[in-house]
């Protein structure tokens, strides 16, 4: 019988080349119905892209030490640019949807929110996905050992924001030398500790803490270097961007946290979040599929819908519906593929007809999709186009269960 | 045969779920209408089906065939569409041989194919010793949309097996067919004068010194010398530290040893020389039957026996001996199982004897005896249960891949003892062309073959270097004829 591993690496080439085919336009289409958010879909595409690369590096044959430095540097702007991406665009939304002039326009105005967040969140799932299905799937292993480190990396920003933070609360007027000695003191005290525990119990799978631990504290530095300047302006940027009287009170409030706690503890402990978010999101795709057309997929529905909620043409609503069908079975079949021949024999010609029928299936039911709309708009219920829309899928799903017994 | 039916009712379903709930739910017209996509798309999947007519003919080459083992053996598997229509999805997968490793290409491929077209599995395997059989090839077909499957295994034309050639050597004109010749007319009757004794009623007249009896009156029988074949001893050394090799999916220098004296053997035996086999440094229970007290393996001349039960005896004797050395060769240059001196004897190179059965003991490495010297008898016993079973006059040839002093000391050891010794080693570290023949482990232990190649020379023994990459018959012969020269 065929056997049925899955290797390590990418999927074929000639499947990662159809899902990026198909995803790069899509997302490119999708991020101009929400132009307000561009840039921070932009970025955490970036993100999204950085974070596949370095789970690459880590699968890569290179000396451990070196990967674990790097991925442990590199987890803080992944982190950031992700962060940016997701809360960036919601940012951005609510400063375009709010405020508004009548309790019923918050309801709506949540819903654009959502759309618009949706949107981003989609298109950035869907560089996740294609990066992945370029690159290589992500292993639950491969996903823990990311996440492993990353965890590392953030405990020297963390521990030392912790103690900025409780040597704030305990002594208001801190002494500026005295208190550094004395957090340095605290922090390398309590690293070394960790590390020692942590050095024991990671032994076993190949990890050594004191790398990624000392990345940690690499980006901790260069973080507190650029915390006087950075940290206002990423208040004001954000503040700036909330309506009217909130941004106000949040600048306010954010400006008194930064005088009480000081800019170095609320950069440290950001710089700890930010690491720890892109373990959090190792965390969540180790229950996800492994391979990245599925994320891709999920993505590209997940941004079409949320896109079509807030105003997207129905025939980027189709192309997306389409798309994101089209992705999922052209990286199926090349998983079954690659598992069932393996990687040395061309597969691009078998591919390409595959792709071919599936493509024709898929923009058969574009069209067909597209006189559902018009015929509904027209025809069976002119007031009322969604529903004749929904009685021919309600007719169509009753077919098809039918057909499937 | 198996059929297999996928479907895509669940995520075209979960699809069009999504679509019609977020429709409903913001009423959005393009939402609810775009759930028609996925309904087309798991339809176009329900609906497709293979072709009625798929007949396909599958042929496979083998070249070289046969084939000696360790040699590289190319094979090619094509898959032809004998339909009238086109066979969108055809996946193929050769049945290698249980044994045999691919070491480049592979053994499966997936083609697209219109009427008349093939698809070609290309692949190399290192051969064994004797047949290998392929199994039938899998043949996997699939409709346009990939849901209908259809599995069978289809026989193919061509090439069944990868014949290992063990096949006796058919040239009549080698060199112990010409010694063996010799031999078998002198003792005839012999034509070499040796000697003269006092009639005795019976001799033949012919034999009678008629000369001397005209001079002097005495009855004299003149002798002649009586020649035999040589007998011959053909030592294999099987010790774990040969169990490794260049490149994976090569077979172990111990493997290719035992095949260079297996052919040796069997030229000699086909060419009446009685012929001794031997073993050495074989794990403990292996070759049961064939071994002795002192752990040794032997396979006998057994001149009552018909030659028809002589080859099947050596036939199985060789047979097991390959799988006790095994097809899991480790890496060159990785430290082998165990001791590397397991189950051999160590000999003293200044004496080209077994040092006393306290001495190995008193060695810091071996205070710990292993299993097999545990369970099997003193490395001074076997020693001599080596060499006290090779017949006096009888020459040797150890077939040894040279990684270390041993087989240097054996050869000693017998050239004291006057045999006539040849020493038959497999380059098993030579050139593959490609990067694991340049590693510095293949590297090393090619220097150190040679060292070992001029201290065999120096001690009067005969060295016969076989290259692998070349063919065995040529290192068979050269072996034979120094062993059967006069």
């Amino acid at each position: 019988m065929m056997s049925r591993e899955r290797p390590d690496g990418p999927e074929t080439p000639t499947g990662a080349a159809l899902v990026l085919a198909a995803t790069a336009p899509l997302v490119a289409l999708l991020a101009r119905q929400v132009p307000g958010e561009s840039v921070a879909l932009s970025i955490g595409c970036l993100g999204a892209i950085g974070f596949v690369a370095t789970l690459r590096v880590i699968a890569s044959d290179a000396a451990p030490r070196p990967v674990a430095l790097s991925v442990g540097l590199a987890a803080a702007p992944v982190g950031i640019a992700l962060a940016v991406g997701a809360f960036g665009a919601a940012l951005s939304a609510i400063a375009a949807a709010f405020p508004v002039e009548t309790p019923a326009g918050w309801s709506s105005g949540a819903l654009t929110v959502l759309g618009r967040v949706g949107t981003v969140l989609g298109c950035m799932l869907a560089a996740l996905g294609a990066a992945l299905a370029a690159s290589g799937p992500a292993s639950s292993a491969l996903l823990g050992r990311y996440a492993r480190l990353a965890v590392l990396s953030s405990l020297v920003p963390a521990l030392t924001g912790a103690v900025l933070l409780a040597r704030a609360i305990v002594s208001p007027r801190p002494t500026p030398g005295i208190e550094w000695a004395f957090g340095l003191a605290v922090v390398g005290i309590a690293v070394a500790g960790v590390a020692v525990v942590l050095q024991r119990a990671a032994r076993a799978g190949g990890v050594r803490p004191s790398v990624p631990v000392l990345a940690g504290g690499i980006s901790l530095a260069v973080a507190v270097g650029v915390s006087d300047r950075a940290l206002p302006r990423a208040i004001r940027a954000v503040t700036d961007r909330l309506p009217g009287a909130l941004g106000a009170d949040v600048s306010a409030a954010a400006t008194g946290l930064v005088g009480v706690y000081g800019a170095d503890a609320l950069s440290a402990l950001l710089l700890a979040g930010f690491v720890s978010a892109t373990a959090l999101v190792a965390a969540a795709l180790r229950g996800g599929p492994p391979d990245g057309s599925a994320l891709a997929a999920a993505g590209l529905l997940l941004g079409t819908v949320a896109a079509s909620t807030v105003g997207a043409p129905a025939a980027l609503t189709f192309a997306g519906v389409a798309g994101c069908l089209f992705v999922w079975e052209a990286g199926a079949f090349a998983a079954g593929l690659r598992d069932e021949v393996g990687r040395l024999a061309s597969t691009r010609r078998v591919e390409a007809v595959h792709a071919g029928g599936t493509a024709v299936a898929v923009v058969l039911g574009a069209l067909g999709a597209w006189g559902v709309a018009r015929l509904g708009a027209r025809g069976l219920a002119p007031d009322e186009p969604a529903f004749g829309a929904l009685a021919f899928v309600g007719v169509g799903i009753a077919l098809l269960i039918l057909a499937a017994r | 045969m198996t059929r297999r039916r996928r479907t895509r009712r669940d995520g075209g379903l979960l699809v069009a779920a999504v679509l019609v709930g977020t429709g409903l739910l913001y009423a959005d017209a393009a939402l609810l209408s775009a759930a028609v996509i996925p309904l087309v798309y798991v339809l176009y999947g329900a609906v497709s089906r293979l072709p009625a007519d798929t007949e396909l003919s599958v042929e496979r080459s083998v070249d070289p065939s046969p084939s000696p083992p360790g040699t590289a053996v190319d094979v090619t598997l094509t898959v032809r569409n004998d339909a009238g229509g086109a066979l969108p999805d055809v996946r193929v997968r050769d049945g290698v041989p249980d044994g045999l490793e691919v070491v480049s290409g592979s053994p499966r491929a997936c083609g697209s194919l219109r009427a008349g077209e093939a698809v070609t599995a290309r692949y190399t395997v290192v051969a064994g010793r004797g047949t290998s059989r392929f199994d039938d090839p899998a043949v996997s077909l699939r409709s346009f949309a990939g849901t209908a499957e259809r599995t069978t295994t289809v026989t193919s034309a061509g090439d069944a097996a990868v014949y290992g050639s063990n096949a006796p050597p058919k040239d009549a004109s080698s060199a112990a067919a010409r010694a063996s010749a010799d031999g078998a007319s002198a003792s005839a009757g012999g034509s070499e004068f040796y000697a003269t004794r006092e009639y005795r009623p019976g001799d033949p007249m012919s034999r009678i010194d008629w000369t001397r009896v005209a001079k002097t009156g005495e009855y004299v029988t003149v002798q002649y010398r009586e020649e035999r074949p040589p007998e011959v001893a053909v030592i294999t050394d099987a010790r774990p530290i040969g169990r490794a090799s260049v490149a994976p999916g090569y077979p172990s220098a111990a493997a290719l040893s035992a095949h260079l004296g297996e052919r040796i053997y069997r030229e000699l035996a086909a060419s009446g020389i009685d012929a001794t086999a031997a073993a050495v440094g074989l794990d403990p229970g292996s070759l049961d039957a064939w071994v002795d007290a002192a752990g040794i393996a032997w396979l006998e001349v057994d001149t009552a026996a018909p030659g028809r039960r002589r080859d099947d005896r050596s036939e199985r004797f060789f047979a097991e001996l390959d799988g006790a050395i095994g097809r899991d060769a480790q890496p060159l240059g990785a430290a082998p199982e165990g001791d590397p001196t397991a189950g051999v004897p160590p000999i003293d190179p200044r004496t080209g004897s077994a040092p006393p059965a306290n001495a190995s003991a008193d060695r810091p490495d071996r205070s710990a005896p292993t299993e097999s010297e545990a369970t099997a008898a003193s490395p001074t016993s076997r020693l001599d249960g080596l060499l006290a079973r090779i017949p006096a006059e009888a020459r040797v040839v150890v077939c040894t891949p040279l990684f270390d002093e041993w087989p240097v000391s054996l050869a000693r050891a017998l050239r004291a003892r006057g045999h006539r010794t040849v020493v038959a080693a497999p380059e098993a570290a030579g050139s593959r062309g490609d990067d694991s023949a340049d590693s510095p482990d293949a590297r090393v232990a090619r220097i150190g073959r040679l060292a070992r190649i001029e201290e065999l020379e120096r001690s009067g023994a005969r060295a016969v270097s076989w290259d692998v990459d070349r063919s065995i018959d040529r290192a068979r012969r050269r072996s034979v004829s120094l062993l059967t020269e006069r």
